[in-house]
């Protein structure tokens, strides 16, 4: 520790103002706020800070995402051994899975991190912590076969396009890792979706058979949903993208979210409720193959988990009343099945779901407000 | 100070600890752009620094909302005067 301090101490008057590297202020700010609690204490208003800060809030979203991404590491490399037909052991299992998600991971920080770092320079800001919680969130959504260069141009455009051009964390109105799926799945579908490229490695291989590879969702969609068991598809051991595949991990992680107060409970039950009510209801009628998948197995397949819990509770693009985060996550969980049902070419409902949402929630907001506003206004008696 | 300023990010924190049924979210937003309308329908005249300490202290954003406060106050009481 004291060693630590030494060498940012030994940095520092490099950094500051009249300094020789003093465009990096930045830069070394941000490494000393993350090592270090900052000296500067408060000038006016009250003397004493809670201890959560920014830092702190997103460290925590970035933890809660770790069972996701080790239990996405280990089910890269299952599915892949499982698809040759060989039987290997955990560890090699877990080792394919490292080399071929590690690599995505590294991408994705080493871009958005550069971009953020540039932007705060460039503006004179601390750097904001969004991006940890973006950069961990981007790999988790892509499948295991993605050319890193996609990875990087993705990153770049949603940390660009979706974060900074509206002034940087807190201002963005879609989520920023959704947004990198959103720009991949449409500019480059033939490495977002088909039955090749949810597991490492198959892509190289046209001969095998080619529903080995579908997820559960595209194989709901012919009506073989009954490949995929209830109980495979909450544990998480099918194909699909790095980390949405395993409910089980995600709702560990949605807990801690939840126990430290960091994600809000109110958008993840909503979210869940809506597209069981959804699903429910298409079950009534059951016009199609899609539609007859049970409702509780629907909140286990693709994304829906995954976005419930990490992508629609994201405070920035959410809405920002207690009233219009029961609306906003209820109308994410009816869409994400809605979509997914009627639109098979599309059947990962959940990513344009919440990018739809995340557009109305300033105006779910707007009217929550204006009822807060009116409810005020009938308590207000004028005395004439 | 346990972190640096932000933008504000955390929803749903003031509330939690303010006893008024206000928004102070919005109204500290409103105050930020000078909406006079705005401000008075969220009812900053029901308020003064000391009652959004509490929310000042939780604010994971680190800015200072007092101060805010008595801006938006002293800008009702030069439009009123």
């Amino acid at each position: 520790m004291k060693a630590l301090r030494k060498l940012l101490d030994n940095i520092k008057p490099h950094v500051s103002k009249g300094g020789r590297f003093e465009m990096l202020h930045s830069t070394y700010d941000a490494f000393e706020t993350l090592l270090f609690v900052p000296d500067k204490t408060n000038q006016n208003g009250v003397h004493v800070r809670d201890a959560i800060d920014m830092k702190r809030t997103m460290i925590m979203v970035v933890l809660a995402l770790v069972p996701a991404l080790l239990f996405g590491i280990w089910n890269a490399g299952y599915q892949h051994f499982m698809v040759l037909g060989q039987e290997v052991g955990f560890w090699e299992q877990v080792l394919h899975g490292a080399l071929k998600v590690v690599p995505i991971i590294v991408v994705s920080y080493g871009t958005g991190l550069a971009i953020e770092f540039a932007f705060a320079q460039m503006r004179g800001h601390e750097v904001n912590e969004g991006f940890l919680v973006s950069g961990m969130l981007i790999p988790l959504i892509l499948p295991v076969d993605i050319p890193l260069w996609m990875v990087a141009v993705a990153t770049a455009f949603a940390v660009i396009i979706g974060k900074e051009v509206f002034g940087g964390t807190g201002m963005n109105i879609w989520n920023p890792a959704l947004l990198a799926r959103a720009f991949l799945f449409f500019a480059y579908p033939a490495d977002m979706s088909g039955d090749l490229v949810w597991i490492s490695g198959l892509s190289g291989m046209e001969g095998l058979d080619a529903t080995t590879g579908a997820t559960a969702l595209a194989a709901a969609v012919q009506g073989n949903i009954e490949q995929f068991s209830l109980w495979e598809s909450f544990l998480g051991t099918i194909p699909g993208s790095i980390g949405e595949t395993s409910t089980l991990a995600i709702l560990i992680g949605g807990l801690m979210l939840i126990f430290t107060g960091v994600g809000s409970w109110k958008v993840m039950v909503s979210v869940f409720a809506g597209g069981y009510l959804m699903g429910l209801v298409f079950n009534m009628f059951g016009l199609n193959s899609m539609m007859q998948v049970d409702a509780l197995h629907h909140l286990t397949l693709g994304g829906f988990a995954f976005g419930a819990v990490f992508m629609a509770t994201d405070p920035v693009s959410a809405t920002r009343t207690e009233a219009g985060k029961w609306i906003y996550g209820f109308l994410i969980g009816v869409f994400a099945i809605l979509i997914r049902v009627f639109n098979p070419a599309y059947p990962e409902g959940m990513m344009l779901a919440i990018l739809l949402m995340n557009t109305f929630a300033p105006l779910i907001d707007h009217f929550v407000v204006d009822a807060h506003i009116k409810r005020r206004l009938n308590r207000a008696v004028v005395k004439a | 100070m346990h972190g640096g300023e932000r933008a504000i990010v955390m929803s749903g924190k003031f509330e939690k600890v303010l006893p008024m049924d206000l928004l102070p979210e919005f109204l500290i937003k409103a105050i930020l752009v000078d909406d006079i309308d705005k401000m008075e329908q969220l009812g900053i005249y029901e308020v003064v620094e000391e009652d959004i300490a509490l929310c000042e202290f939780v604010d994971t954003s680190k800015m200072e909302l007092q101060s805010i406060l008595r801006k938006g106050i002293d800008l009702m009481i030069k439009e009123l005067g």
